[in-house]
């Protein structure tokens, strides 16, 4: 689904992502760890398109998608959520989601046709808040809406782009464990529809979640497999010197 | 030799320095204050105009760039004090548009208090006479504009480069919560080099004053020309505006005896191609 | 649909109780350059510092067009209108690669240089004498020599501007245009070619403005050199954020005090701008959604009273 050969990203004479080779297969739900400063959100802007690599190659599907901005990206089917919420405040959470969906009619050069009868992209809208247990907070701006439905929000208008691969950054970062639990039970039932890539702080999560798990530190690869095999790793125990290694 | 060429090229270097004036107060308000004010030129005029009524007075013009600067910072303080501090939360739209009701609101007081047509001074006495360049002489008065904006820019600079209140002015712009944990009053700082950038703007339109006289828009074409210097000398480097106000007021000397009609456009073609190639400016840095 | 069949019959009975159809031509047609300047910062998100470009463009178009070639009315407005256009496409493409408050930079500087140019290029623009005796030809074989005539003839062409302006807030264009008001990187992020967008917006707004400037042309068939300049591109965004830039009847309400009180006030007291100004920062500093917003709040109040 999506892979990456020796992707480098420096800045300076510092390599912040190092030679890194990934293998996300399909329908997996693969998760990136690692120490804070191990390269996981420069590897992560990498994938998504915000940053331009410094050496490597990424492909996604069978395209090389290496020089391709995010908007080239997102059109092409990888959908990326943000660890901050980033959602268009002064518009109504059904507004936000069916911008989304819109994204991908072809519709929005059309000057003459009312956005309100866009009837696929409206159907879709629709039917993704309620997936979400938005529909009540429809017609409420999304700046208004709480942390936790912001951060589902959020991962709603990802969804509604109709992605194939999900890039997650850190989900539950800043949400309440009530909240976090909504959005793992959430992510939960995504992961049976669609390829996810998570970067993720919250080990119990990523052990409970993750199909497969890519260790980093200091830009690298330190080790990959299954959570069984990264909580017996010793390096992987090594790196976070025991930090929150929960069992 | 007549001269005329070498008189037009000082009259550049005159110009140069005014605008140099203007852009470094320009700096200090838009490049580090991140303030786009686009009511500078407006205190350009009144620091004319108040120029103006203090040599009526006092029949003092020494008197009158010390009083101008500070009488015309005082008010860029409560300018700064009441309006841009509780804008600063909204973003540039709002801290331009106020400086635009600024302008209208300063420009009209003018017209008001002094009246809309044009007023002059006398070049100040013992200044009043010149020295001879072939056919023609180049006054005492604009070779005294020069020294004493370039003393007032290297003034500047150096409380800004050289002391402990520059450093904490230039800390406080980098990082302005840890200067505030540290006990210092960011914001009256703030309001402080905005009263200073508003005070360079006021003395250009003193030291100008015997040579152009005022007129209530003589801001307008000014604020346009300094936004151009500020940004194709850098934005936030004193030293690119004024370099930059001198290449400007030189340009504009060059193409006036070359091509006129273009001199206005080259400028701000020139602005253009600096945003769009190199929006750092000249002598930005990053 | 309720408010604009209300603007409509106030448009159409105002030069019944005004009586002077000069002042309220120059009412529409100043109206729609706010109505467009409107369509960048309110919906987009983009101040826009250069809107006389537009308008100086159009009417120059328009005024060309009707005494060298004797165009009919319509052809010369479809060639201010096309002409707004293809100058804002061309100053937008330029400007939105300016961050921020450098892309405010650049439409000022672009509406100074082709100021300047309008300025030096005399056989074309008249320079600063303008641009005079400019004909108005029949329309479908209809004179429209008298000014009630022309004004509704103005009304008619603003207000079907006015009602495609709001046709085009409605649409998934609009849509996308407020999305990248609240946050272009989202937008981007969601598959939005969020540079096609601004630019799509800016050849709007210019078009708009090129139409507006083509309609002022014939009205005292004379086109003056303020007409590009950037006092007239000032008092534009003071209109508009006066009438308040959440809604296009917010900027038309703006643009219709502005042009009364700049024409009445003027008169009463000359130094009317001080007190201009004055409302005008009150209005910044406390009051961002302008009359319409505060309009809008009564009204609801009364609604819920």
């Amino acid at each position: 689904m999506l892979h990456t050969r020796s992707l480098t990203k420096r800045f300076g004479a510092h390599s912040a992502v190092d030679a890194v080779d990934l293998e996300i297969r399909p329908g997996t739900l693969h998760a990136i760890i690692g120490p804070n400063g191990a390269g996981k959100t420069t590897l992560f802007n990498l994938l998504s398109g915000e940053l331009q690599p410094s050496a490597g190659t990424i492909v996604f599907g069978d395209r090389d998608v290496t020089r391709l901005d995010a908007t080239s990206r997102s059109q092409l089917g990888m959908g990326r959520s943000f660890q901050r919420t980033n959602v268009f405040p002064k518009l109504t959470a059904f507004e936000n989601v069916r911008l989304a969906a819109q994204s991908r009619t072809g519709d929005s050069f059309a000057l003459w046709r009312r956005a309100a009868s866009l009837d696929g992209a409206n159907a879709r809208a629709e039917s993704v808040l309620a997936e979400f247990g938005l529909l009540d907070s429809r017609a409420r701006l999304a700046g208004e809406l709480a942390g936790g439905d912001q951060r589902l929000l959020e991962l709603a208008i990802t969804l509604a782009t109709d992605p194939v691969l999900l890039l997650l950054d850190e989900p539950s970062q800043g949400l309440s464990p009530q909240d976090a639990q909504r959005l793992i039970d959430r992510i939960g039932t995504l992961s049976a529809r669609y390829t996810i890539v998570l970067i993720e702080h919250n080990m119990p999560l990523v052990m409970r979640l993750a199909g497969e798990i890519t260790v980093m530190n200091f830009g690298r690869v330190l080790a990959r497999g299954t959570p069984d095999a990264i909580r017996a790793n010793a390096d992987v125990r090594a790196a976070y010197l025991g930090k929150h290694v929960s069992p | 030799m007549s001269g005329l060429i070498e008189v037009q090229l000082l009259n550049g270097i005159v110009q140069g320095m005014i605008y140099a004036l203007l852009a470094a107060g320009l700096t200090l308000i838009f490049g580090m204050l991140d303030i786009p004010n686009f009511a500078h030129g407006a205190f350009y005029a009144l620091g004319a105009y108040v120029a103006f009524t203090v040599v009526s007075l006092t029949g003092n013009f020494w008197l009158a760039i010390v009083i101008v600067p500070l009488v015309v910072a005082g008010l860029g303080l409560v300018v700064d004090a009441f309006a841009m501090r509780r804008l600063a939360r909204t973003g540039h739209v709002y801290q331009i548009l106020f400086t635009l009701g600024l302008v209208l609101i300063v420009q009209e007081s003018i017209v008001l208090i002094w009246g809309a047509n044009p007023t002059s001074i006398n070049v100040p006495a013992g200044l009043d006479g010149g020295v001879p360049l072939g056919v023609v002489t180049f006054p005492y008065y604009r070779l005294f504009l020069v020294a004493a904006a370039a003393l007032v820019i290297v003034a500047v600079w150096f409380a800004l480069e050289r002391t402990r209140y520059g450093a904490i002015i230039r800390a406080g712009i980098d990082d302005p919560e840890m200067v505030d944990c540290i006990g210092i009053n960011v914001q009256r700082l703030f309001t402080i080099v905005f009263g200073i950038g508003v005070g360079l703007a006021a003395l250009a339109g003193a030291l100008i004053l015997p040579i152009r006289g005022g007129q209530p828009a003589m801001g307008n074409e000014l604020m346009a020309t300094s936004f151009a210097v500020v940004v194709i000398g850098g934005l936030g480097s004193y030293l690119g505006a004024v370099v930059g106000g001198l290449f400007i007021g030189l340009t504009q000397a060059v193409m006036t005896m070359l091509y006129p009609a273009a001199s206005e456009v080259a400028i701000f073609a020139a602005m253009a191609l600096i945003i769009l190639i190199r929006p750092q400016g000249l002598f930005g840095k990053r | 649909m309720r408010r604009f069949a209300i603007l409509v019959v106030l448009v159409a009975v105002a030069p019944l109780v005004l009586r002077y159809p000069e002042l309220e031509t120059q009412i529409l047609t100043f109206g729609l350059l706010a109505v467009a300047f409107n369509l960048l910062l309110g919906e987009m998100g983009f101040l826009s510092f250069g809107q006389a470009t537009f308008n100086g463009v159009g009417a120059y178009i328009a005024a060309r067009a009707l005494l060298d070639a004797h165009a009919p009315l319509p052809i010369a407005l479809l060639g201010a209108l096309l002409a707004g256009g293809a100058a804002a496409a061309l100053v937008g493409a330029l400007a939105i690669t300016g961050r921020g408050v450098y892309g405010v930079m650049l439409t000022f500087a672009f509406n100074e240089m082709a100021y300047f140019i309008a300025f030096q290029w005399r056989s074309v623009t008249g320079g600063d004498d303008g641009l005079r005796g400019i004909p108005r030809p029949d329309v479908f074989g209809i004179s429209l020599d008298d000014a009630t005539r022309y004004y509704y003839f103005t009304a008619l062409v603003v207000l079907l501007a006015f009602a495609a302006v709001l046709r085009i807030v409605d649409s998934p264009f609009g849509a996308v245009l407020r999305a990248i008001r609240e946050n272009e990187g989202r937008a981007r992020a969601i598959g939005f070619r969020v540079r096609r967008f601004k630019i799509a917006a800016f050849a709007l707004s210019g078009a708009l403005s090129g139409l507006a400037g083509g309609l002022y042309a014939e009205l005292f068939h004379f086109v003056p050199l303020q007409a590009i300049d950037l006092d007239t591109s000032t008092n534009i965004v003071i209109a508009a954020l006066l009438g308040g830039i959440g809604s296009p009847y917010g900027a038309l309400l703006g643009a219709a005090i502005f042009t009364v009180l700049s024409n009445s006030l003027s008169h009463v007291w000359a130094h009317w701008p001080l007190i201009f100004g004055l409302v005008f920062c009150a209005v910044v500093l406390f009051f961002r959604t302008g009359l319409w917003g505060i309009t809008e709040r009564w009204s609801r109040r009364a609604a819920h009273a």
